[in-house]
């Protein structure tokens, strides 16, 4: 039993562990808040993971607990730092950008300070659709319909490119 | 700039941060650190529930030990006292939000009312901390009136407890207006910015 939820979990984070933790930076003052919320999403997904119900998508619901502990860690961040996870096995390197031109980096830079300056409502949102997913599993992770998401994706899609557009 | 482009060049930032891990040493840490938040937690509960229990028994003990029927009916109701704080803190913890696996709307209408129960808590618990302390107290230290040598401790500790009360009181009152309302007004602009 022990052994499939530790292969189900590997599994979701080696396919989701990027992802989340642009979720995380997208809720994190800075790196290395970012990574602390990324360890505090990591055990809080391993402790709910015997919930798990494997007749929906592990990705869908690996999302719906990184944002839920998101919500959370940044409500109380600063009160509860003693305990605070720290996961040592775990390495998060900025590697920098040699491998990317200037153009990109600038690029990722300002949209990453575009997000930054939407409302918390519209953040949870677009750091879904950034990653890719489709309305409805934004829906089913918000608990929106999928109308509603389509709208709001299309304000925001709108706001971040004057916003970038600003910047350049 | 075209829409889609959005989402390439949010992904490309995979290669600015690199996610390294070493499989066997995170699976025992993760079970070692949810081990310690559950340990951190239960011990917490467990201070609770020993402070109240000594508080119940000390209470209990004066009961048969006093030699006042007034500090022995006080106590009695200071037993009472202590098992209804003990009532309203573990119905609070009732709803407090632990799934995580809600929607994001369902999570943050639960935590709205895990808030707003823990604000109604704190703004009654004058009427069921506070103000009951002062007849159980008045109670409980008028048998010892009867000694003349005790009267000066009596007034003094009778002093300090409303000087505790009224602290108390200020201190909750403080929670509510600097911790829990600032809370409340996020969740519901949150709310409010997912839904408009």
């Amino acid at each position: 039993m022990r052994k499939k939820r530790e292969t189900i979990f590997l599994k979701a984070l080696e396919e989701n562990q990027n992802k989340i933790f642009r979720i995380c930076s997208v809720y994190s003052k800075d790196s290395e808040d970012a990574k602390d919320l990324f360890q505090e999403v990591l055990v809080n997904i391993w402790g709910a993971l015997p919930k798990f119900k494997s007749n929906s998508s592990i990705n869908t619901w690996v999302f719906k607990i990184a944002l839920n502990v998101c919500l959370r860690f940044k409500s109380k961040h600063t009160k509860n730092q003693n305990i605070l996870i720290r996961l040592d096995s775990l390495t998060i390197a900025n590697i920098g950008s040699e491998e990317k031109s200037d153009v990109e980096n600038e690029k990722l830079n300002n949209l990453r300070t575009c997000v930054k300056t939407l409302n918390e409502g519209d953040k949870a949102i677009v750091a879904l659709y950034l990653e890719g997913l489709a309305y409805r599993e934004i829906s089913h992770i918000l608990g929106l319909s999928e109308n509603h998401i389509a709208v709001k994706v299309k304000r925001i899609k709108l706001k971040l490119l004057n916003c970038i557009n600003e910047l350049l | 700039m075209i829409e889609d482009e959005l989402i390439k060049i949010w992904q490309s930032s995979n290669s600015q941060e690199r996610i390294k891990f070493d499989k066997s040493k995170l699976m025992l840490e993760l079970q070692s650190s949810l081990g310690r938040l559950h340990r951190w937690w239960n011990y917490l509960e467990l201070i609770e529930m020993i402070s109240a229990i000594i508080g119940i028994l000390s209470f209990g003990c004066i009961v048969y030990v006093a030699p006042f029927v007034a500090t022995k009916i006080a106590s009695v109701l200071a037993i009472v006292f202590f098992i209804n704080i003990l009532i309203q803190l573990l119905g609070i913890k009732k709803i407090k939000p632990s799934d995580l696996e809600e929607n994001y709307i369902e999570y943050l209408k639960k935590t709205r009312l895990y808030l707003e129960a823990q604000k109604r808590l704190l703004k009654t618990s004058v009427y069921w901390v506070i103000l009951p302390v002062f007849p159980i107290m008045l109670l409980f230290l008028i048998g010892f009136w009867e000694i003349p040598e005790k009267r000066y401790l009596i007034v003094i500790i009778y002093l300090i407890t409303i000087a505790m009360c009224i602290y108390g009181y200020l201190l909750n009152k403080k929670r509510v207006k600097k911790e829990i309302n600032p809370r409340i007004d996020k969740v519901d602009e949150l709310i409010k910015e997912l839904r408009e």
